[in-house]
């Protein structure tokens, strides 16, 4: 539906905040008001909305199906998910519960869905990663072994990872175990045992380029930039 | 090279040759390379954090390191290694130690001083400081540098004819510093 009159502002956000997420800049342009609230609401979604950031989140989604009646009780359903947000998270719990039982997303309740923030993400621990993934000729088990500062941004970089060589994308992948690898013996890849020396002594690249994205430029009348 | 240094050379030359291929001009800086370790202290040199400075207390992986800079309150993150410029010194830490560990390390080993007296920070600070100069000290540094370049000039004719040099020159409280020159200029 349109907007034809460009009222003030207060009117239009009263009436977006029940249903979707709340505009935030609070000077809305007329000519926003002018548009669709469909494209209003796409236009909002872009700067706030956690399923843009990439980043996957750890949820504990808890659901059950829809009781008959007030004396009937259901068992409820938890499960450990891997997504952007909890729309995703919701979404992919209902997915895999279809195919462990007879409920459905439509026949359910969901009863929360609460982020799983980690407790501390000021070590780095190198994270076990055991998933399941569909590839374009079969259904394979991967492990994979991340370091990084917390269990999401291993999980993160997991999906990147399994997208490059693997490609296939969130979907596909189903994460069956997460742990972390303490000892030196349980590691399964050379590669991040170097990192438990704490001796560990390497040079790095001299990074020649501007300070900021803004001064970036493709002509320069010198040959290089100062290294600092 | 400045007109100073080049008079200076003239004029001290062989002092300064020591003093300059030990430091400056010496073979061996090219090729050292600051290693990134635990403890070692860098400079950020991209992002909004540009030209402050952080404590590595632990390596991630190929391309990111967990850092910390308090003085500079830097909370505890992960940075690519690309933003980083290790400096000179290194903090002797363990790994992945505590805020208030790694505050007490600095005080103690005195790290914030070390940066504070390194070129790179020096010339950041001259680079504001210049920044923010008013027309009229603009100016002002102008004068003293016209004058430095005329003396200059006048000793490299006199040595040109065969003359000596004048070792010293009158001293004149100068107000070079707060005007941003990076050497003092006497006269």
């Amino acid at each position: 539906f349109f907007f034809n009159d460009t009222a003030t502002t207060e009117i239009y956000t009263e009436q977006i905040v029940g249903s979707v997420r709340c505009v935030q800049e609070t000077g809305i342009n007329a000519e926003y008001m002018g548009k669709s609230l469909y494209t209003q609401v796409k236009m909002t979604k872009g700067y706030n909305d956690q399923s843009f950031a990439g980043r996957v989140r750890q949820y504990v989604v808890t659901a059950r199906k829809v009781p008959k009646n007030e004396t009937d009780t259901q068992e409820m359903y938890s499960m450990r998910i891997f997504a952007r947000s909890p729309i995703f998270a919701k979404s992919q719990f209902w997915a895999i519960l279809k195919k462990q039982s007879k409920i459905k997303g439509s026949a359910g309740e969901v009863l929360s869905v609460v982020e799983v923030k980690e407790k501390n993400s000021r070590t780095v621990r190198t994270y076990g990663i055991i998933l399941r993934y569909q590839s374009r000729t079969g259904i394979h088990n991967i492990y994979k072994e991340i370091r990084d500062v917390s269990l999401s941004g291993a999980v993160s970089q997991m999906y990147t990872q399994m997208s490059g060589n693997h490609r296939c994308n969130l979907k596909t992948i189903q994460i069956i175990k997460t742990h972390v690898v303490r000892k030196s013996d349980e590691y399964r890849k050379e590669a991040n045992k170097q990192y438990r020396n704490s001796k560990i002594s390497f040079p790095i690249a001299k990074s020649r380029r501007a300070p900021l994205k803004k001064y970036r430029t493709l002509f320069k009348a010198y040959n290089s930039y100062r290294l600092n | 090279m400045c007109i100073r240094d080049r008079y200076q050379r003239r004029v001290h030359g062989e002092e300064l040759k020591k003093q300059f291929t030990r430091k400056k001009f010496s073979q061996g800086k090219m090729a050292t390379r600051n290693y990134l370790k635990i403890g070692r202290v860098c400079r950020i040199n991209y992002g909004a954090d540009y030209g402050k400075h952080v404590v590595v207390l632990d390596v991630i992986d190929s391309k990111r390191a967990l850092v910390e800079g308090p003085n500079d309150k830097i909370p505890r993150q992960s940075i690519n290694f690309n933003r980083l410029t290790p400096m000179r010194f290194v903090a002797k830490i363990c790994r992945g130690v505590h805020t208030g560990i790694l505050k007490k390390a600095i005080e103690k080993q005195g790290i914030q001083r070390d940066i504070e007296n390194s070129n790179a920070y020096k010339r950041t600070q001259q680079t504001k400081l210049r920044a923010g100069l008013t027309d009229f000290e603009r100016f002002r540094a102008q004068v003293l540098r016209f004058r430095l370049a005329k003396q200059a000039r006048h000793q490299a004719r006199v040595l040109s004819r065969g003359g000596a040099a004048t070792k010293k020159l009158p001293q004149r409280k100068s107000d070079s510093h707060e005007l941003g020159c990076r050497f003092e200029y006497i006269y």
